[in-house]
């Protein structure tokens, strides 16, 4: 996690500091998870996503055995059922839950990372040591709630390309640029690519940035990428407009950033104030608006 | 002149010249050229529990001597687990059919496993293995059995319902049953043992025997 402070602009001069968070197990020598657990609404014939960081503590070289199980352990894809991971690696471990049409509740499901301690002899009892994911399921729902998918809507395969924006977020954040990471499900079954073009702010201060093409596959949910160029803009709440272009349809989506003035005036109007561009979406306005729809949805009744 | 505050211990803190800290504080220099520098305070503290929020601000003594000071801001802490084997290894030598042996800390012939939490939040533990004895004495069997017990005072909260005691059978691979819970992070205080008891079949036949035991973390 970091956070980035922009931190006065004196007089003269720009001082910048960069506050950074690192968050590490009380101690080396062990496979570690984070985060271990996650909620999530069931929703008939949807799918929610979600992810973990495992990290590789040990000095050496280690094999890691993922695989699920609990009630739900059927539904889940994993994209990796074993990785190799080298001495201090960290890695993002991503699966999905593809929900039948019912389930009992409440019920969950377990994603388990194993690995074997690092001494094995033959003719003896050797340790493995497995760290678990929890995931839980409690309520019927129509968001999902995933470590992904938080605003995944609908969630119902079928029919054609459908595109929704599933999260959308600021990861690192530098002075100068900010990374956008949006989330999209594709709720059709058709496969479609998607573009997008991201406007940010109002007025005098408007940023632009755009994300090329990419296939999604019905059902699937896919991460779009663009850098927002944030240098120079004073802090406040702003406004973002998402267009995201698909098949023969644009879809717009309002976001909201948060820039925030953490400071105060020193004397000879030194104006100091604290910038941060949050890593996380601060508001989401729901309401989608379908721009152009030059393709009827529904087929004529013959 | 730039100082970190945090409220990490309980109270609020201010890491300045007196007690340093996280590369706070610390003297800000103005490139000449570009008129700005970038700097950084890092925070890393390993003792604080997952979920933990720990509120922090930045003073800041301005050219003219005015000490100015942002907004109170916070952050949480993610839960990590993460646990280690310190003794990951049990061999029990050479048996005769019909004798048992057990695991023992008193002699060290052999010692039992001994399971650490590293993560930064309770944890519990399951246990589970692959069979020791194939010719039909398969898990969960009585010549196959385990215990949990402190290696450490204070290690779970409740000797009594965290631990397994007496000696109970090994579960088969895929059926895990608790072998701990609520086992505590911190440093001092965050090692159990695994202890076991096996006692060799009649009709089991001679040579090597081994199993694959596994220990499985989750979040407490």
């Amino acid at each position: 996690m970091k956070l980035i402070i922009n931190y006065g602009f004196l007089v003269s001069r720009l001082v910048v500091f960069i506050f950074s968070f690192i968050l590490l197990p009380a101690a080396a020598h062990a496979l570690a998870m984070a985060p271990a657990q996650a909620e999530t609404d069931f929703v008939p014939n949807s799918q929610a996503t979600f992810d973990f960081e495992l990290i590789n503590n040990e000095n050496w070289a280690v094999s890691v055995d993922l695989y699920a199980r609990g009630g739900l352990a059927e539904y889940v894809k994993l994209n990796e059922e074993k990785i190799s991971m080298k001495p201090h690696e960290s890695r993002r471990i991503q699966f999905a839950i593809n929900f039948p049409n019912k389930i009992a509740l409440p019920s969950s499901a377990f994603v388990v990372a194993r690995t074997a301690a690092r001494t094995q002899k033959s003719n003896a009892i050797n340790a493995y040591v497995a760290l678990e994911f929890a995931v839980t399921v409690k309520n019927i729902g129509v968001k999902p709630r995933g470590t992904i998918g938080q605003f995944s809507a609908k969630g119902f395969a079928g029919g054609p390309a459908d595109i929704e924006i599933v999260d959308v977020r600021f990861d690192n954040v530098g002075r100068e640029t900010a990374k956008l990471i949006i989330d999209v499900k594709n709720i059709g079954s058709e496969d479609t690519d998607v573009s997008a073009d991201i406007k940010l702010g109002d007025g005098k201060i408007m940023r632009y940035a755009k994300v090329d093409p990419v296939s999604v596959t019905g059902s699937a949910t896919r991460r779009l990428i663009t850098y927002v160029d944030v240098k120079d803009m004073p802090a406040g709440s702003y406004d973002a407009e998402v267009l995201l272009k698909y098949a023969d349809q644009i879809k717009k989506q309002l976001v909201k950033l948060q820039i925030i003035e953490a400071g105060n005036y020193g004397r000879g109007g030194e104006k100091l104030y604290l910038y941060i561009v949050v890593g996380a979406l601060i508001a989401f306005n729901v309401v989608f608006v379908v721009l152009i729809a030059s393709r009827s949805r529904g087929k004529p009744q013959d | 002149m730039a100082w970190l505050a945090t409220n990490e211990t309980g109270e609020w803190f201010n890491y300045t010249n007196d007690r340093p800290k996280y590369g706070s504080p610390i003297n800000i220099t103005t490139n000449p050229i570009t008129g700005a520098n970038i700097t950084n305070f890092t925070w890393s503290n390993s003792t604080l529990e997952g979920n933990t929020t720990v509120q922090w601000k930045i003073y800041y003594n301005d050219s003219s001597g005015n000490i100015n000071e942002t907004d109170v801001f916070n952050f949480s802490i993610t839960p990590t687990i993460s646990i280690s084997t310190l003794i990951s290894t049990v061999e029990f030598g050479p048996l005769t059919a019909g004798i048992s042996n057990y695991t023992m800390t008193i002699d060290g012939s052999p010692l039992p496993f001994v399971i650490r939490n590293d993560g930064n939040y309770r944890a519990n533990l399951t246990i589970e293995s692959t069979n020791l004895f194939p010719a039909g004495n398969l898990n969960p069997t009585l010549f196959f059995m385990f215990n949990s017990s402190l290696n450490e005072t204070g290690s779970v909260w409740n000797t009594a319902t965290d631990l397994i005691n007496p000696f109970t059978r090994v579960a088969a691979s895929g059926s895990p049953v608790k072998f701990a819970t609520n086992l505590n992070w911190t440093d001092i205080n965050d090692e159990i043992r695994g202890h076991l008891n096996i006692t060799i079949p009649v009709n089991e036949s001679a040579g090597g025997k081994s199993a694959e035991i596994t220990f499985t973390a989750s979040q407490g």
